[in-house]
């Protein structure tokens, strides 16, 4: 018998703009294409868990909403909250369920519809005083790790362009995507300017959609398939304190990865494909050198030079990433993780990174952070 | 009321900082010190985030620090009464704490990592008294205050 969680099936509602659908009905979709993928029924899930921010739509519950939109068995569901990184987490809650034995199956659902216009953190239109002296703005966040990383390393403006650049021709490619259509670095580069040095299309759009991933035991999988992914290894961390330091980027992911990768028993040089979380470009940079990819400083000029291509060294954001497939936040952790298992299996089509063996995701919601490793 | 309290301007939020009294004083941030191992902290905290000690104690930040990295904001945010295109950063105070506030009185184009700053008083509105309702923000040393 084996300890082993594996992921039988994943699926996704495409992501854009369904002002017509409700939130139960992107989530239902996505469930039902991975319920399809998987081979089972939902009556087999044992375990469901909801990952959403808040959005348009339900309040509270929404998890027994959108779930009891596919049946009623009974299972115990729990509504999952980490921001950005909400249904990255709901599938290591689930992971760790399957693994302590307390079910065979079970299935997380991501899930968000968003208002269109910058993100503001703590609700456009608080009146608490950082709200009111316009320092919660999203963009702003990435903006001043952005200088910051220039300041401190060189990194140039047309490097971050150059990510959502890479991204936009990636998401061509992915049916799933917000946008696709390809932007040239000088279009990236001439766009509105948002926050120095971040321009309107190196901001991920504010999206609907709905991902969803049915976990199992080994021991399940093994009457549905005979070569699954498997989710080999998972960590998560928030905000460290250490006095005199100012950390980069959302969350410790350095760290995390770290514990990740020794629980797997890889290190960054065995990943063959990626998924970051590039809510803005400075989000790929950043994270390719907190997960070792590059020494601290080198992002900039190893995207420059098409390091995360698709043919690159190490492929990032293989179908479009939050740039260009889009973010509707509780669905992005569970899309992150579609895209892997899809090249983990060889389906990604013309996005298709060659015969890829481990695949990493990372995904961050205001100061969380989650890395996962899947192998096949 | 006197002349004199109706020429004194109104804090946006009460408790987040000092109005200075006496001319040439810089306004300063409301913090809190650990008594043990004098580690200190923007804003009201209970417990220590350095050696976890709990009861910490009231502190007046230092008024003047660097800017650790900085944006220019160029969309007005819904809400806020900053008028885009408006500087913001991360300011570490001498002693210590890292606060993000806006940067005026200096040129947009100016701004940039490593620029000396000190604490000053942003105008933000007239409250319905006539009076200045006046938020924190930062400067270059030496810059003359805005109010």
């Amino acid at each position: 018998m084996s300890n082993d969680v594996v992921v039988l099936g994943v699926g996704l509602h495409p992501f854009g703009r369904f002002p017509e659908k409700t939130t139960e009905d992107l989530g239902r979709e996505a469930a039902i294409a991975a319920l399809d993928d998987a081979g089972i029924e939902f009556k087999d899930v044992q375990a469901g868990f909801l990952g959403r921010v808040g959005g348009t739509g339900p309040p509270v519950g929404v998890g027994m909403r959108v779930f009891g939109e596919l049946g009623q068995h009974g299972m115990p569901i729990t509504n999952v909250e980490l921001a950005c990184g909400s249904s990255s987490r709901a599938l290591m809650l689930a992971a760790d369920t399957i693994r302590a034995g307390s079910a065979d199956v079970a299935m997380v659902i991501g899930v968000e519809k968003m208002e269109r216009g910058m993100l503001q953190v703590g609700g456009a239109g608080s009146t608490n005083y950082t709200s009111v002296m316009g320092l919660n703005v999203m963009p702003a966040a990435y903006g001043m790790m952005a200088q910051r990383h220039m300041a401190e390393y060189g990194t140039k403006p047309e490097h971050f362009a150059q990510v959502s650049v890479k991204s936009h021709r990636n998401a061509l490619h992915n049916p799933y995507a917000q946008y696709r259509i390809a932007i040239t670095l000088e279009e990236v580069l001439g766009s509105r300017m948002v926050c120095d040095p971040l321009t309107l299309y190196q901001c991920c759009p504010t999206s609907d959609g709905a991902s969803a991933v049915v976990l199992a035991s080994a021991d399940f999988a093994r009457t549905r398939t005979t070569r699954p992914v498997r989710m080999l290894a998972w960590a998560g961390g928030s905000p460290m304190y250490v006095a005199g330091r100012e950390g980069l980027g959302e969350g410790p992911t350095g760290l995390v990865a770290k514990r990740a990768y020794a629980t797997a028993g890889a290190g960054p040089e065995d990943i063959d494909v990626t998924q970051v979380h590039d809510a803005f470009t400075p989000g790929e940079i950043l994270t390719i050198e907190e997960l070792g990819y590059v020494k601290p400083g080198e992002g900039g000029p190893f995207v420059w030079e098409g390091g995360t291509e698709i043919f690159g060294r190490c492929p990032v954001n293989t179908d479009g990433g939050l740039l260009s497939r889009g973010h509707p936040m509780g669905a992005t952790g569970g899309a992150m993780v579609t895209e892997i298992v899809r090249q983990l299996r060889g389906q990604a089509g013309a996005r298709q990174v060659s015969e890829p063996k481990v695949g990493l995701v990372q995904n961050a919601g205001i100061g969380g952070v989650n890395v996962l490793i899947f192998d096949r | 009321m006197s002349v004199a309290d109706a020429a004194t301007p109104v804090p946006l939020r009460e408790g987040l900082f000092t109005i200075p009294s006496r001319r040439g004083a810089l306004p300063q941030l409301h913090g809190s010190e650990c008594p043990q191992c004098r580690a200190r902290f923007a804003g009201p905290r209970v417990i220590c985030l350095e050696c976890g000690r709990r009861g910490l104690s009231p502190c007046l930040l230092s008024p003047t620090g660097t800017v650790w990295t900085f944006t220019i904001v160029r969309q007005t945010p819904r809400g806020s009464v900053m008028e885009a295109p408006y500087a913001i950063g991360q300011v570490k105070l001498d002693d210590g704490p890292v606060v993000t506030a806006a940067l005026v009185g200096v040129p947009l184009e100016s701004v940039r990592v490593g620029l000396p700053v000190e604490m000053t008083l942003h105008p933000v509105r007239t409250n319905d008294d006539g009076r200045r309702v006046v938020a924190y923000a930062f400067h270059p040393h030496g810059e003359k205050a805005g109010t």
